[in-house]
């Protein structure tokens, strides 16, 4: 096993996912072991037919298609931001009061239109460059529900409906909050070791193995000895380091969700679609399982019409969240037990926000 | 200062290139409509530069002061990132068909509207204008043209009990992808019997009947067809 080399005292520009903690090695192993599980699956329930195999093809090909020019497009701001803004631009937003860091950064997403894919890699170099991590959480899950994209999206497709408003306002305002929910408990963390490692011999690692203590991180970070490099240079480091360490986790995900589409019929969800609570839960499921884009996913949500408003609402809040593809790269990006918590609140907030909703329309 | 060649970021810049190379040929192999809506193909082409700008980026910056050696385990994951790419190239297109029905949810009523503000009680009848019309409950304005003539495109699914001169037409609709894709579907009465199965594509040609809260097409003409250039249809 690769040696990850300890560092605590960094300064603020430094990447903390340089700092302590065991490597993640396993990466390779769990696709591997994800793609049997996913075959095992589907010979058990009978499925592993040529019909269901060009489906789980489609679904795959299609959500990483989509899914990958998101992730560059975030890497690409991502790599502005660890390359070109000065890490005192972050140290004078960290001074700022956490109150209002909170809020502000969840408002910066009607501004940073970027979907759920593409705000991890924005989140994870921000929390490198010293934004408190908080604040980056904040804008990484509201940003995929508050971008205007997504609020047009949502708009058109439930237009024309008695419950057009309950819908917009309820995934934008119920979004905002459990954004901030969450970053406030993450906030309780400290920013060091915030970052998960990354493995000496990562990909997105430089495994130089020089003599500059501390440098296990992705070869695109901010090592010290890298600042000797032209920053165009670095710029492309982050660039394409942040595809390699994201890309195995995207095509984990997609083919997890490609796998529930494929195996799990959406005709089982009429039977709980009038049961109370159940209904929600079910519909925050269906969000995880189908991993879709928060652009798009309104006109899925809306065809769901055996379903109330909260129902509909949970699957449109909790899934730019939390999904399949999503629980692989906060895992592989953030420290242990964040997606835990992400899990829990966001199930919380939701449910509470949905059924407050629900009564409230009627 | 001296720079050798960083086998790592040569070996990450492959990775990139075969990435890159998926998405330039998707859009110059015509494949988009596959992959993407109407209101996604820009993904397609930002993919495709993006990562070309990233690949040419990590060749010209492979040279480093401190290179970084390859492990055969980053090879396995370069493998692990690369094979999806290299079989989306090496499959030909497929499309959702008769599975995906029995997995996905029908839109007797959904989520799309193509109501443009157009007469739909003259011209061309799409399936989306039926599906509109559904979605807001209004099929009832369909009844001026019950027993018009109008044709439809799809493929075949059929469902037990059904008389053997009855299928199902049906036609995917996407808003970003196949992922999010919804079923549309009309009845078919009075098709030739057993001529077609279960993923044909059809082109049927008939009088409409909106009956409660869907279409049935009393078909005079069902035609094979070859699958549309566009499979899926677009809800914008």
């Amino acid at each position: 096993m690769a040696e990850a080399i300890v560092t605590i005292d960094r300064p603020p520009s430094h990447d903390p996912s340089e700092s302590a903690g065991p490597a993640t090695r396993k990466s390779p192993l769990w696709v591997v072991v994800g793609a049997l599980a996913a075959v095992l699956l589907f010979y058990v329930t009978g499925s592993l037919t040529r019909a269901a195999l060009s489906n789980f093809v489609v679904v795959f090909s299609s959500l990483l298609l989509q899914a990958v020019p998101l992730v560059m497009m975030g890497a690409f701001v991502a790599a502005i931001i660890g390359t070109f803004v000065p890490a005192s631009a972050f140290a004078r937003l960290s001074r700022l009061p956490e109150p209002l860091q909170i809020p502000a950064a969840g408002l910066a997403g009607f501004a940073f239109p970027v979907c759920e894919c593409g705000s991890v890699p924005v989140a994870r170099r921000l929390v490198a460059r010293g934004v408190i991590p908080s604040a980056a959480v904040t804008f990484m899950l509201a940003a995929p529900i508050l971008n205007p994209i997504v609020i047009v999206s949502t708009s058109i497709a439930y237009r024309g409906r008695d419950i057009f408003w309950p819908m917009v306002l309820g995934r934008t305002g119920l979004g905002f909050v459990a954004a901030m929910i969450v970053g406030w408990v993450v906030g309780e963390r400290d920013r060091e070791g915030f970052l998960r490692v990354v493995a000496t011999d990562d990909l997105s690692a430089c495994g130089c193995r020089d003599d500059h203590a501390g440098c296990d991180c992705g070869d695109g970070h901010d090592c010290s000895h890298h600042e000797t490099e032209p920053r165009w240079k670095s710029f492309f480091n982050y660039f394409a380091g942040d595809f390699a360490f994201m890309g195995r986790f995207l095509i984990f995900g997609a083919s997890v969700a490609a796998a529930l589409q494929t195996l799990v019929p959406q005709s089982v969800l009429g039977s709980v679609a009038n049961t109370p609570v159940v209904s929600l839960f079910t519909m925050m499921a269906l969000a995880f399982a189908l991993s879709l884009c928060s652009e798009s996913d309104a006109f899925v949500a809306a065809s769901f019409v055996q379903f109330g408003v909260g129902p509909q609402l949970a699957f449109l809040v909790f899934g730019p969240m939390m999904d399949a593809k999503l629980a692989f790269l906060y895992n592989a990006t953030f420290s242990k037990g964040f997606l835990r918590t992400v899990i829990g609140v966001v199930t919380l907030v939701t449910l509470l926000g949905t059924l407050w909703i629900e009564v409230l329309v009627g | 200062m001296n720079t050798t060649w960083s086998h790592n970021r040569l070996a990450t810049g492959m990775a990139l290139a075969i990435w890159a190379a998926l998405f330039w040929f998707v859009i110059f192999a015509d494949r988009t409509s596959f992959y993407f809506a109407s209101r996604t193909t820009w993904l397609a082409p930002v993919g495709a530069v993006t990562l070309s700008l990233a690949m040419v980026g990590r060749f010209l910056s492979s040279r480093a002061t401190h290179p970084e050696p390859l492990s055969r385990r980053q090879l396995r994951t370069l493998a692990v990132l690369v094979a999806p790419a290299i079989l989306i190239m090496a499959v030909p297109p497929v499309t959702l068909g008769s599975f995906a029905v029995s997995r996905r949810s029908t839109a007797i009523k959904g989520a799309y509207v193509s109501m443009t503000g157009e007469d739909l009680t003259k011209g061309d009848l799409s399936l989306l204008d039926i599906f509109g019309l559904s979605y807001v409950g209004e099929l009832d304005k369909l009844a001026p043209r019950a027993g018009s003539t109008s044709s439809f495109t799809g493929f075949v699914t059929r469902e037990a009990g059904e008389g053997t001169g009855e299928f199902r037409l049906n036609r995917f609709m996407i808003s970003c992808c196949p992922g999010d894709a919804v079923n549309i579907q009309l009845r078919i009465v009075g098709a030739p019997p057993g001529q077609f199965g279960q993923d044909d594509w059809v082109r049927v040609t008939g009088d409409i009947y909106p009956i409660g809260d869907g279409v049935i097409v009393d078909a005079s003409q069902v035609e094979p067809v070859k699958r549309p250039e566009h499979p899926y249809l677009n809800s914008s």
